[in-house]
C-alpha cells in the first residue's frame, strides 16, 4: 500500500560481478552517462537509493554486491528477510559472458525468495544486448528463459519470472525498469482506464505517464507499445526539458547550481552504504544531476506537429510527472476541449492518489473518482 | 547559383569525415565509429539556402594524399578556395608534424587562394578533463594564430569542438554564416521583424542542418552557448521523429517564463522565436510569422544577386502592416 506509515516498496537489484547492476542504477536514477559507467568501481556494500521525486510513486532501489557461491544455502536466514521485505527482484546477466553460474545463482536466490515471499516476481534483465542483432538477441532472451525453465522444474519452483532484454545504451533499460516500477503501483489499472478514456474522447493514438527525473513511465493505455513510439516520447521529454532549462527560469546559487526546493526530496542515498562516492566531493553534486533539469521543465506543456499530421502533446500532471500523448492533428481544431480533457484527467489523477498520500482510510474509493472524472471528458470528435 | 569551394583538412583520423557527417549527412554521433578513412579527396555537393552551394574537399589525411597535395595536385586543391577548415586532432602525439603540415597548407593557400577565409577546429576536446579544456585550447590557439601571422594570414578563427556536444554547431555555423552574402542585411530584416512582433529573440537556421544562419536579440537570456545547443537538440530530435518515419514539422514549448515557437519559416529555414511577454497569444504570433514569411523568402531568394540588387527594410522589404503585434 502506498500510506504514509508503511514502508516505501523495495526493488532488489542483484547479479554477478561486474553484471552492470550498478550501471544501471546510476543510469536510470543518477542521470549518469552510459560511457562514465565505465569507471565505476565494484560495489562492496549495499547501495541504497530513495526515490521520492514522483508523489505518485515512491519506492527504495537496493544494489547488492554479487553473492557468493553459498550465500543464499549459508545465509538463509538473512535472505528470507531480505526477500520477505521486497516487491521485487531485479535480477542482471550480463549475456556477453558466460551466464549459466548466474543462472543456478539467481535459483539458489529465487529458492529461498519464494518461500519467504510468495508474492515475490522475479525480474531478469538480459544485459548488454545492445551489441547483439535482433536474432541474436531473441536467441539470447529465449535460451535465458529456457534454462530459468529447466532450474525451475529442478527444484520444483514456480516463482512467476519475466526476462527483458536490456542496455544502458538504448531506451530498453528505462522500458524494463518501468515495468518493474509499475507492477508497485496499484492504482495501475485505473491510471490505465483513465488514459483510455482520455485517448478515447481525444482520438489520441497512445499516452505514457512518465516521471520526469528517471524518465520512466508509471502507466501507458492499454493498446501495445510500439517502441519506436515509446523511444519518441521519451525524447519529447529530453527536448521540453532541454529547451526549458535554457530559456526557463532558474534558482541559481553563486556557483551556478539550481539549488533543490525543501519540499522534494531527490534520489539520494541513505546511510545504509557506500555511495561509490564519499559525500562532500564532486560526486555528491551528480547525484541531483537529475533535478535542476526536471524542476526548470516544471510546468512547461509543449504541442510538437510531424509530417504524418501527428501531434504530440506533454503536460504536466504534477511537478515532475507529466504525461505524453500522441493525437491526430484534426483534434487540434478543438483545442479547448482537448484542454478540458487534459485537465479532468489531471484531476481525476490527483484524486486516484490523494487517499494515499493524505494517509486517510477509505474517503474516497480512487474508482468512483476517477469515474465521475470520466464522465466530464468532453468528446473532441462527434 | 552561388558555389563556394571549402577545403576539409586535417591528419588522418583527426574527424573530418566524421563532422561533416553528423552536420549534412544526418548521422549520429555514435554512427560515426563506423567510417573508414577517407580515401584521397572526397567531393560532396551540399545545397545551402537554395542558392549557396558548399562545393566540400574532404582530403583525406593519410601521409600519402598528404604529400600528393603539396606537389603534384597543389594547384588543383588549393585554386578558388573560400573557405579552409583544419581539423586537429587534440590527443595527437605528432604535434611538430601538425603543425607543419598546417603552415604548408596556410602557405599553399596563401599562393592560390589569398582571400580565403581560415577556421581551425581543435577537435576531440571531450578526450581532455573539463578544466584543463579552456588552457589547452588557448595555448595552441595562440601557437597557430602565430605560424598564421608569420604567413601573413591575420583572419585565422578557432574553436573547440566535439562531435558529443553542441561546439560542433558553434563552429560550422560560425564557418557558414561567413559563406552568406549580405549577411549584415539579413540581420537587419530580422531585427525589424524580432522588435515588430516584440519577441524576445529570433534564431534563423537553415533547415537540414539546424545551423545558425543569423539572429536577432532584444532582450538577451543567460547562455551565451544556447544557440548551438538548441541546434544540436533540435537537430538530434529530427532524427529521432525520422525514425518512426515522420519528419518533424514544428514545436512550441510554453512556461510561466517564456513561450518558444520553433516553425518551418521559408523553404530553407526554420526560425525560432522567444517570448517572454505574457500578453502575446501564441496565435498572434504564429500569424506574424506567416505574413512576414514572403519577405524573407524573397530577401534570400536573392542575397546572392549582390548588395546593389536589395534595399534596406525601409523599401521592398517592409514587412506588411498587418504584422504588428496586438495586445
Amino acid at each position: 500500500t502506498m500510506a504514509s506509515a508503511s514502508p516505501k516498496p523495495r526493488i532488489l537489484l542483484m547479479g554477478m560481478r561486474r553484471s552492470g547492476k550498478t550501471s544501471i542504477q546510476k543510469v536510470v536514477f543518477h542521470k549518469m552517462s552510459p560511457h562514465e559507467t565505465l569507471f565505476l568501481e565494484s560495489t562492496t556494500k549495499i547501495i541504497k537509493t530513495d526515490i521520492s521525486n514522483s508523489a505518485f510513486l515512491q519506492f527504495e532501489v537496493w544494489d547488492f554486491p554479487p553473492p557468493g557461491p553459498t550465500e543464499f544455502t549459508e545465509q538463509a536466514s538473512k535472505w528470507a528477510s531480505v526477500f520477505a521485505a521486497c516487491s521485487a527482484l531485479v535480477w542482471v546477466i550480463d549475456v556477453q559472458d558466460d551466464y549459466s553460474e548466474s543462472i543456478s545463482r539467481l535459483q539458489a536466490a529465487l529458492v529461498v525468495a519464494a518461500h519467504a515471499n510468495p508474492h515475490l516476481t522475479a525480474e531478469v534483465f538480459v544485459h548488454k544486448s545492445d551489441s547483439f542483432s535482433e536474432d541474436q538477441k531473441f536467441e539470447a532472451q529465449r535460451d535465458v528463459h529456457e534454462q530459468l525453465a529447466q532450474e525451475m522444474a529442478n527444484s520444483r519452483l514456480n516463482v512467476p519470472l519475466r526476462v527483458f532484454l536490456t542496455s544502458i545504451y538504448d531506451q530498453s533499460v528505462f522500458e524494463a525498469l518501468s515495468k518493474v516500477v509499475q507492477k508497485l503501483l496499484p492504482q495501475l489499472p485505473t491510471l490505465q482506464n483513465l488514459m483510455d478514456a482520455l485517448l478515447a474522447k481525444c482520438a489520441g493514438e497512445k499516452a505514457f505517464l512518465f516521471d520526469l527525473v528517471s524518465k520512466l513511465y508509471l502507466a501507458t493505455d492499454s493498446s501495445p507499445v510500439d517502441m519506436q513510439l515509446y523511444e519518441l516520447c521519451s525524447d519529447v521529454i529530453d527536448v521540453v526539458i532541454d529547451v526549458s532549462y535554457i530559456y526557463g527560469p532558474r534558482e541559481a546559487n553563486g556557483s551556478g547550481m539550481v539549488t533543490m526546493p525543501a519540499s522534494v526530496s531527490g534520489a539520494k542515498d541513505a546511510a545504509g552504504g557506500a555511495a561509490g562516492a564519499p559525500a562532500g566531493d564532486g560526486a555528491e553534486a551528480e547525484e541531483w544531476s537529475g533535478m535542476p533539469l526536471a524542476d526548470a521543465a516544471a510546468q512547461s506543456s509543449a504541442v510538437i506537429r510531424l509530417s504524418t499530421g501527428s501531434v504530440l502533446h506533454l503536460r504536466h500532471v504534477n511537478r515532475y510527472t507529466a504525461l505524453v500523448t500522441i493525437m491526430s492533428d484534426r483534434t487540434l481544431a478543438k483545442q479547448g476541449l482537448v484542454e478540458l480533457n487534459f485537465q479532468h484527467f489531471k484531476e481525476a489523477v490527483r484524486l486516484l492518489f490523494e487517499p494515499a498520500q493524505a494517509g486517510a482510510q477509505g474517503e474516497m474509493t480512487p474508482g468512483g473518482s476517477s469515474a465521475h472524472q470520466q464522465q466530464q471528458l468532453g468528446a473532441t470528435e462527434s | 547559383m552561388s558555389l563556394k569551394k571549402v577545403l576539409l583538412m586535417g591528419k588522418s583520423g583527426a574527424g573530418k569525415t566524421s563532422m561533416r557527417s553528423i552536420i549534412f549527412a544526418n548521422y549520429l554521433a555514435r554512427d560515426t565509429m563506423r567510417l573508414c578513412p577517407t580515401i584521397d579527396v572526397e567531393h560532396s555537393h551540399v545545397r545551402f539556402l537554395g542558392n549557396l552551394v558548399l562545393n566540400l574537399w574532404d582530403c583525406g589525411g593519410q601521409e600519402d594524399f598528404v604529400e600528393n597535395y603539396f606537389q603534384s595536385q597543389r594547384d588543383h586543391i588549393f585554386r578558388n578556395v573560400q573557405v579552409l577548415i583544419y581539423v586537429f586532432d587534440i590527443e595527437s602525439h605528432e604535434l611538430q608534424k601538425d603543425m607543419h603540415y598546417f603552415t604548408s597548407c596556410l602557405e599553399a593557400l596563401q599562393h592560390n587562394s589569398s582571400t580565403a577565409k581560415i577556421f581551425v577546429m581543435v577537435h576531440k576536446m571531450d578526450m581532455l578533463p573539463e578544466e584543463r579544456r579552456e588552457p589547452v585550447f588557448r595555448q595552441r590557439e595562440a601557437d597557430l594564430k602565430k605560424i598564421a601571422a608569420g604567413i601573413g594570414k591575420m583572419d585565422v578563427h578557432c574553436f573547440q569542438t566535439s562531435i558529443w556536444d553542441e561546439t560542433l554547431y558553434k563552429a560550422w555555423s560560425t564557418m557558414v554564416y561567413s559563406l552568406v552574402p549580405n549577411a549584415g542585411l539579413l540581420e537587419q530584416h530580422l531585427q525589424a521583424l524580432c522588435s515588430t512582433i516584440c519577441a524576445d529573440e529570433l534564431v534563423l537556421f537553415e533547415r537540414a542542418t539546424f545551423l545558425v544562419i543569423s539572429k536577432s536579440i532584444l532582450s538577451g537570456h543567460a547562455d551565451p552557448h544556447r544557440f548551438e545547443k538548441i541546434s544540436n537538440i533540435i537537430k538530434q530530435f529530427k532524427l529521432s521523429c525520422s525514425k518512426t518515419q515522420s519528419q518533424f514539422a514544428s514545436m512550441q514549448v510554453h512556461n510561466a517564463a517564456f513561450s518558444a515557437f520553433i516553425e518551418g519559416f521559408t523553404t530553407n529555414t526554420y526560425l525560432m522565436v522567444i517570448t517572454s511577454d505574457p500578453n502575446i497569444q501564441p496565435a498572434m504570433t504564429l500569424a506574424n510569422l506567416t505574413a512576414a514569411q514572403p519577405v524573407f523568402e524573397e530577401l534570400l531568394q536573392h542575397l546572392s544577386d549582390g548588395p546593389g540588387a536589395l534595399n534596406g527594410p525601409n523599401a521592398a522589404g517592409t514587412l506588411p502592416e498587418d504584422s504588428v503585434a496586438v495586445y
